[in-house]
């Protein structure tokens, strides 16, 4: 009985939070449209950017040979036939990013101490791409999670606000696809109509508090009514997505209680990922992957991610946490073939994507966030190989995402901690 | 001291006239009044005290909103510092569903109160039963032995799929189930009752009938000691329960329960083994095992009709007036009388939701959602200077109950009586002995003591065989249980670093390895006396905080030690400089942690900090990362096979502090702690602080913060007296 549940009616029948009738918030992030340029010009440009949080095993992911003709690591060895469309990169970090695990929640932020006391977390790359490119899908951007529990993601907001990750492939999968009957359309139209008559009450209050206030009361009470107003604009927005029909996806619908697995799932979300890009639900994506608490199935990983890399520099664990972090590498060998294997407009899903693979963290033994395991793949950029930088004087990491954005067509030179674009990248003409 | 005082009296004279003239509060007052920065920012609620808040203002006891809220940020330690709670769109959005969900939950739809249902359901009528039972997992168990006649031993794997046996009548299975798994709410196969689903929700009787065994290849034998089962609803756990050796004992329990929901029974303290993957499955397996033999639910039950929360949204008539319904709604909600104003414009939104078609009931419903999106109810905290008595209300409502104020609290407040010192010190006392305080002592060691991190790191099953999530739950358990007891008898702050008696049960008795363990049996907790000399007496010597500041293979002696010099000794050490990386961890015996950290006293940037962090940790090296008592390391040697267990190096717990006392081993050391009470209280006091106030404590409040220890001196620091001396202190009772 490997798998007694998955042949079984539901134990969760139950939908958690029972009486909420539209899913967007987390879904979206709020469009500033007309900021993209070209954007209607060309296929659409997108962004996908997953962290595994635990590291990798650097001297199976680093090959030892800067420039084009590296010989392949272990792991890249793996992405053989995407050799061409990638670029690793080693030696990055985020400056000022410390405290172990802490940093895992800074991997698109490039915020400074995260363990700090008093620490704030800032935007994420993807809520910043989301920002020009969100406002021509009907999910500006979608944050999703492979973990055993919890709903942490890579996005934030303006204010440092984490944006919950959806963990339910098959709840994702509805809200992307399942347009249910006319009634089912007008509940949810009537839901955010009230929704909006709601916001549009309590945003009148804003004069009559600001009297009595200091000037921290009133920053507080600002980002209140900012993000009221916000989420009024989200409302309207998907109001007027309700009365579209949703796309019809190409899969079948991901079983309602899959299996709580970490290959399970993480192969699920992938196909989620190709699913919500071929039909320009979203052109946003980040996916967390934190492989932790469960012992994941693999032939010859019998313990759980975390102890394993906390290995002690014992063999047996280091083959173990080495068979686990190559499967993770097929599983993502798969998501990009996934994406090559879709055509559009003159080329395929992958070649007018950017997918960014990482972690924050650099060596999990001894818990740096140094000497990063980087990895760029898709098309639009004139891929450089191994792109060896020295971990002791090397650019920002974030100079990296402001040549993602500039890719993505956004008209910025600057992203957190960045210096400029990353010197050795340049993008396809 | 004689400013302190001053300065305490100027407070008081704010006070008082502020009572005197209540429109000074408000918006009449002096503009340079206005403009001083108060000490505390206004803060909004955390998700943790948003949904507690829910569950009193419409008494739905269960209410499960704590999930739709984005995770809280956290500053100064605490995830209720202003600093730290900033607000967003997902925010927004989040508590807009959550006020929608709850309002609807609240709600009831039938005129009638629902018939209650009373039903027996029997394990063998549970699908997720039948599997672990077909599979060897669980076994059929009939007059307290193997029930043979309805099924042989389950050895390998059975050739048929369950509709086949449910076809052939071996379920459902009318007596009792033995389980040799634990599998609780995160695992992904788990014992729920599929059969029922919680029709209403309200209160329920539940009653619940299990034993325990030592299953031989068959035959059932006495445990030494009674197992523990826990019952979840969903992921909500209700209780935890004895399962006496081969006797079976019944339990009642009155919970409340959600529509939708359905109970999880889990075999809480045995392994999570899985027999199905062993040869020979249950033929062959030797292990303990938990029997259940009925579980009854009774249910609901309402003291009236309809509820309290829906005639709180709707009124008690049947055509309630409007204005007087928000009134009463939204000055409950808001923590202090609506004004006409408020009431007005909430109206007007009742009638514009009725000209838009909405029928009377969801018209006011969502009203009563907006009132639940509105800062007014979001946030908390009043204008800079003395806090008038609404607002010292919902601060100590917020302190003590993670909540807002009962009407007890709103009624003294109405009669600007709240203030009064010695009435505050009976509502202190007052709200500290009501249930819901737990919400104070579970939220606040989550906070301080970081024990909200527990699962944080899964110990090397290799290395820690004997750890396992139950022992995980008693660890919680004691160090909650520890601080209510310190706290209810207002023990000395000293007790917290150095006690003789400890909060235990049998499974803590057995992992502590205490003489006494025979004669704690069971899963409750209940005190403990300790032998002189024992190190389990104080917080340092409690797996809970042993584990939360070790990772999963080894302790670090920085970590534990800038540990208890931040969270104990009030000292807090500087966060460590920039690119230096964590110690390596390694181990197979070749280098001992000492020889690492010699590194820091050779180099002088170093030893200017570590002299005073790694001290400490080095006096708790005793400890290993899931609090059990070592004299030497446990090491995985390299030249041995994979996966032998060895000992390693002699464990070195002495050390000299950074003021030059030194110490030889840590009961030593724990002395040396304790012999400075007052520090204790200090850095007790301004976690609090920081706690209650959602501020930190400031170089300016310093003075305020010594002179509340200094008032509680006379009562040897105790814990109860310096809860009341923050209360009493400016600092609380100032925005």
């Amino acid at each position: 009985m490997s798998t007694p549940a998955s042949a079984h009616p539901s134990r969760r029948s139950f939908l958690r939070g029972a009486g909420v009738a539209v899913a967007l918030p987390w879904l979206e992030a709020f469009a500033r449209p007309g900021t993209a340029r070209g954007a209607n010009a060309g296929p659409p440009r997108r962004l996908l950017a997953i962290e595994t949080t635990m590291g990798l095993l650097p001297q199976y992911f680093f090959p030892r040979e800067a420039g084009r003709d590296y010989e392949p690591s272990v792991y890249l060895e793996r992405l053989a036939p995407f050799r061409d469309r990638c670029t690793v990169f080693s030696g990055l970090a985020h400056p000022l990013v410390d405290g172990g695990h802490a940093a895992d929640i800074c991997f698109l932020t490039g915020a400074a101490h995260p363990a700090s006391g008093s620490f704030r977390n800032s935007i994420s790359l993807d809520q910043i791409a989301a920002e020009s490119l969100g406002g021509q899908t009907r999910f500006a951007s979608l944050s999703l999670t492979v973990a055993a529990h919890g709903t942490a993601s890579l996005s934030f907001t303006r204010s440092g606000a984490p944006i919950p990750g959806e963990r339910s492939p098959a709840r994702l999968y509805r809200n992307l696809f399942l347009q249910g009957d006319a009634r089912e359309t007008a509940e949810r139209v009537a839901t955010l109509q009230a929704g909006r008559s709601i916001l549009d009450f309590v945003a009148l209050p804003a004069k009559r508090l600001d009297r009595s206030l200091d000037a921290a009361d009133r920053a507080r009470l600002d980002q209140y009514f900012t993000s009221v107003r916000e989420v009024e604009a989200q409302m309207q927005k998907a109001e007027m997505w309700e009365r579209r029909r949703r796309p019809k996806p190409k899969l079948p619908p991901p079983p309602e209680q899959p299996e709580q697995e970490f290959f399970t799932l993480l192969t699920l979300m992938g196909q989620m990922v190709r699913l919500a890009f071929e039909t320009d639900s979203t052109r946003v994506v980040t996916l967390f992957v934190n492989p932790a608490v469960w012992t994941p199935r693999a032939p010859g990983v019998a313990h759980e991610p975390h102890s394993l890399t906390h290995h002690g520099n014992r063999p047996e664990m280091i083959a173990e946490l080495k068979t686990l972090e190559e499967t993770q590498f097929a599983a993502l060998a798969e998501l990009l073939a996934a994406l090559d294997g879709v055509g559009e407009e003159g080329g395929t899903l992958l070649d007018h994507t950017a997918v960014l693979y990482g972690s924050c963290m650099g060596n999990a033994n001894s818990h740096s966030n140094t000497n990063l395991p980087i990895l760029l793949a898709g098309g639009g950029f004139r891929h450089a190989g191994h792109l060896a930088f020295d971990p002791a004087d090397h650019p920002p990491l974030a100079n990296l995402y402001v040549s993602m954005l500039q890719r993505l067509g956004i008209e910025t030179d600057h992203f957190a901690t960045s210096t400029g674009t990353l010197t050795g990248l340049e993008l396809a003409s | 001291m004689s400013g302190t005082r001053a300065g305490t009296r100027a407070g008081l004279l704010c006070a008082i006239i502020a009572a005197v003239i209540p429109c000074i509060a408000a918006d009449d007052r002096a503009p340079e009044t206005a403009s001083r920065e108060a000490r505390a920012p206004k803060r909004r609620l955390t998700r943790r005290e948003y949904e507690h808040t829910l569950r009193d203002l419409l008494d739905l006891p269960g209410l499960a909103v704590r999930d739709m809220l984005p995770e809280d940020g956290r500053a100064h330690g605490f995830d209720r510092a202003a600093a730290a709670l900033d607000v967003s769109p997902v925010h927004v959005a989040a508590w807009h569903a959550a006020a929608g969900a709850a309002l609807l939950t609240a709600t009831a739809r039938d005129a009638t109160p629902p018939r209650p249902v009373s039903e027996r359901l029997l394990p063998g009528a549970q699908d997720f039963f039948k599997l672990a039972l077909l599979e060897g997992d669980a076994v059929f168990l009939k007059d307290g032995r193997y029930d043979a006649a309805t099924l042989p031993l389950v050895r390998g794997p059975l050739p048929h799929k369950l509709k086949h046996y449910e076809g052939i009548g071996l379920f459902p299975y009318p007596h009792s189930v033995g389980v040799f798994r634990r599998q609780g709410p995160t695992d992904h196969f788990a014992l729920f009752f599929t059969s029922f689903t919680v029709p209403q929700s309200g209160r329920y009787r539940v009653t619940l009938s299990v034993w325990s065994f030592r299953w031989n290849k068959g035959t059932l034998e006495p445990l030494p000691a009674p197992e523990a089962v826990t019952l979840h609803a969903n992921d909500r756990l209700l209780g935890t329960f004895d399962a006496p050796p081969l006797v079976p004992q019944m339990h009642t329990l009155d919970a409340w329960l959600n529509a939708g929901e359905q109970i999880l029974f889990t075999a809480a303290s045995i392994p999570p083994e899985r027999v199905y993957e062993r040869p020979g499955r249950a033929a062959e397996y030797v292990g303990p095992g938990i029997a259940i033999d009925h579980l009854d639910i009774e249910g609901p039950v309402f003291d009236s009709w309809p509820p309290v929360g829906h005639r709180l949204l709707y009124g008690s008539t049947p055509r309630p007036d409007v204005k007087q319904v928000l009134s009463t709604f939204l000055s409950k909600a808001f923590r202090r009388p609506a004004t006409a104003a408020e009431i007005a414009s909430y109206t007007a939104l009742v009638n514009r939701r009725l000209k838009a078609g909405d029928p009377p009931d969801r018209a006011l419903r969502t009203a009563e959602q907006a009132a639940l999106c509105s800062p007014e109810f979001l946030f908390l905290g009043g204008p800079s200077g003395p806090l008038e008595d609404w607002h010292l209300a919902a601060r100590l409502a917020s302190f003590l109950w993670d909540s807002l104020p009962d009407d007890e609290l709103l009624a003294l407040a109405r009669r600007g009586k709240l203030r009064e010192p010695a009435v505050l010190r009976t509502q202190v006392d007052r709200l500290l002995s009501d249930p819901k305080a737990g919400r104070f002592v579970d939220h606040f060691l989550d906070e301080w003591l970081d024990l909200r991190e527990i699962d944080f790191t899964t110990p090397d099953a290799t290395l820690y065989p004997e750890y396992s999530p139950s022992l995980r739950d008693s660890m919680l358990a004691e160090t909650q249980a520890f601080f209510r007891e310190v706290l209810a008898r207002d023990l000395p702050v000293a007790t917290l670093v150095d006690a003789d008696f400890a909060m235990l049960n049998h499974q803590l008795a057995e992992h502590y390895d205490l003489d006494a363990s025979q004669s704690i049996r069971g899963t409750a907790i209940r005190r403990v006396s300790l032998a002189p000399g024992s190190p389990r007496g104080g917080l340092l010597g409690q797996a809970s905080v042993l584990k939360v500041t070790s990772n999963g293979t080894v302790t670090s002696p920085v970590k534990r030690g800038a540990w208890v010099l931040r969270e104990l000794l009030d000292d807090p050490p500087d966060p460590p400089p920039p690119d230096i990386p964590a110690v390596d961890a390694d181990v197979r015996g070749a280098v001992s942690i000492r020889e690492q950290l010699a590194l820091h006293a050779a180099d002088a940037t170093c030893a200017a900090c570590h002299a005073a962090i790694d001290p400490p940790g080095f006096a708790l090296e005793h400890f290993d990362v899931i609090g059990g008592w070592r004299d030497r390391y446990r090491i995985l040697p390299a030249d041995a096979p994979a996966g032998t267990v060895a000992a390693g190096e002699l464990i070195d717990a002495s050390g000299t502090l950074a003021d030059g006392r030194s110490f030889a081993s840590f009961v030593e050391f724990r002395r040396l702690a304790a012999a400075d009470p007052r520090r204790l209280a200090r850095g007790l006091a301004r976690q609090l602080v920081v706690y209650a106030t959602g501020a930190p404590v400031t170089a300016a409040d310093q003075a305020e913060l010594d002179a509340l220890v200094d008032r509680a001196a006379a009562r040897d620091y105790g814990v109860r007296s310096l809860v009341h001396e923050v209360v009493a202190s400016r600092l609380f009772r100032e925005q």
